[in-house]
């Protein structure tokens, strides 16, 4: 079986569609068999893609017998250098590492000086603990201090580990987080993915709801939690407000069960409906005032 | 004052972040804030804190500043927060959550003082400065300061006491009758 990546993982409409592919595959195949992941016509990926990448491989690769084939196009060499820049491969699964290794010169990659270590980026992490997300909110602090004002180093760090804590424990998942600041554009590119059992089938036995986005909306905007007899349920409540508090334009997407949403200050919006497929898959952009 | 140390055996410092490693935590803080005698006044030192969150926050300020709130009578208990570190940005953190969940709590850094949280309102946060300002004072006295109506002050004065944020002790008036005076917890 194959399972054909898009061109393009940038935007929440990619992710979905890949997504959808899984979906297609998962319905089809047992267990252990062998899975060729088809990624030779990537040509352009965000930190988002490179987040749903890395959770979706360690899915496909704990259940199948993965062979992967890397970019072969025009855009190759950037699509690799990036992915190489953000850490993939020290963290996507170990037969996928050496699947590039076997099929292209990655030492030269690998070697790369990287002029400016401090340029705003958190490179992609593999987060599975509770105790590593104090730490990781910390190293976001570290390279985000002096860049953007210190309550919105404060928001980044925040919701990173509020999505970082949900993963792993409605999730029952790690999660693999990244962030990017573009100066020129004054915003901040944030993506927390994990391949846990998703927002839904979390909270569906904790709520009423006539439709399952009703549960997706639930989760965001009350204090809906699968914990009961707990009072918390604010961590989703928390990281919307904290994307939306400084700028009401900043985008907050989320890709969960079978569906793609765009989160607003006051709704969501299913922007599309699929196939069920593992994970919840966070893309937030905050534009800095 | 009681310090409560929020951090392990062996540990160089803590991370208040997410819920499932702080619930224990928060636990054995109402149970030492349980069994502490009445009128005792806690503090954390966040010099032992690094990052926090929400979740983190709403465990182990949020909760017990709750706890504080329902047993008022039986425990007259309180809790200050101590040392904020600009670092991590404690103060904005902690503000974010305390508004949100309407809580009210005092920190210091042995110079100066915040009021965080938005249980307490203007007339009352106005009183509270003099009151840390004079350190102790009786609703008849700020009411002349003021003056003010002595039943309005002694409501106010009353709503700082139940919120957990001033201290008081009754007194026998020479006069006859009795009166509370209103004392800052440092």
């Amino acid at each position: 079986m194959k399972l054909l990546s898009p061109s393009k993982l940038k935007s929440i409409e990619d992710i979905h569609v890949w997504l959808n592919n899984c979906a297609a595959l998962a319905a089809k195949m047992q267990n252990n068999q062998k899975l060729k992941v088809d990624l030779r016509h990537l040509k352009w990926i965000s930190p988002a893609g490179i987040s749903t990448l890395a959770a979706t491989l360690h899915k496909l690769t704990l259940q199948y017998d993965v062979r992967t084939l890397i970019p072969e196009n025009e855009h190759s060499d950037k699509v690799i250098g990036y992915m190489e820049r953000m850490d993939f491969f020290k963290i996507c699964p170990p037969e996928v590492r050496v699947a590039f290794e076997n099929s292209c010169d990655m030492t030269k990659y690998y070697k790369r000086h990287r002029n400016d270590q401090t340029n705003g980026l958190s490179e992609l992490k593999r987060v599975k603990d509770y105790k590593e997300v104090g730490p990781l909110q910390k190293s976001i602090r570290d390279i985000m201090r002096g860049r953007i004002s210190p309550n919105r180093v404060s928001d980044i760090a925040s919701i990173i580990g509020e999505l970082a804590n949900n993963a792993i424990e409605h999730g029952e998942s790690p999660c693999f987080p990244c962030v990017q600041y573009y100066p020129q554009q004054k915003k901040v590119e944030i993506a927390i993915c994990d391949y846990g059992k998703g927002i839904i089938e979390s909270l569906k036995d904790f709520v009423s709801f006539t439709s399952i986005h009703e549960v997706v909306e639930k989760a965001i905007f009350t204090e809906a939690s699968g914990v009961e007899h707990e009072d918390r349920g604010r961590g989703l409540m928390e990281v919307q407000q904290r994307t939306f508090d400084w700028s009401r334009i900043s985008q907050f997407y989320v890709r969960t069960h079978d569906s793609a949403y765009q989160v607003f200050p006051n709704q969501i919006q299913k922007i599309e409906t699929g196939d069920y497929y593992f994970g919840t898959y966070f893309y937030i952009v905050i534009e800095m005032p | 004052m009681r310090l409560i140390s929020l951090m392990q055996k062996d540990e160089e410092f803590i991370d208040l972040v997410g819920r499932r490693p702080t619930v224990p935590l928060k636990e054995r803080i109402i149970e030492i804030m349980e069994e502490a005698p009445k009128g005792t006044t806690f503090y954390y030192d966040f010099t032992e804190v690094r990052e926090v969150n929400g979740s983190g926050i709403h465990e182990i300020v949020v909760k017990p500043l709750q706890w504080l709130y329902e047993n008022f009578k039986l425990h007259d208990k309180y809790l200050v927060l101590k040392n904020l570190s600009e670092e991590y940005d404690h103060l904005y953190n902690i503000q974010i959550t305390c508004n949100k969940e309407k809580v009210s709590v005092l920190s210091f850094n042995g110079e100066s003082y915040e009021i965080i949280g938005s249980k307490a309102g203007a007339a009352q946060i106005e009183l509270l400065k003099l009151i840390y300002a004079q350190k102790q004072v009786s609703a008849s006295d700020l009411a002349a300061t003021l003056n003010k109506k002595h039943t309005l002050i002694a409501t106010h004065l009353t709503k700082l006491y139940e919120y957990r944020l001033i201290s008081r002790q009754e007194e026998q008036l020479q006069e006859g009758g009795r009166q509370y005076i209103y004392s800052s917890l440092f």
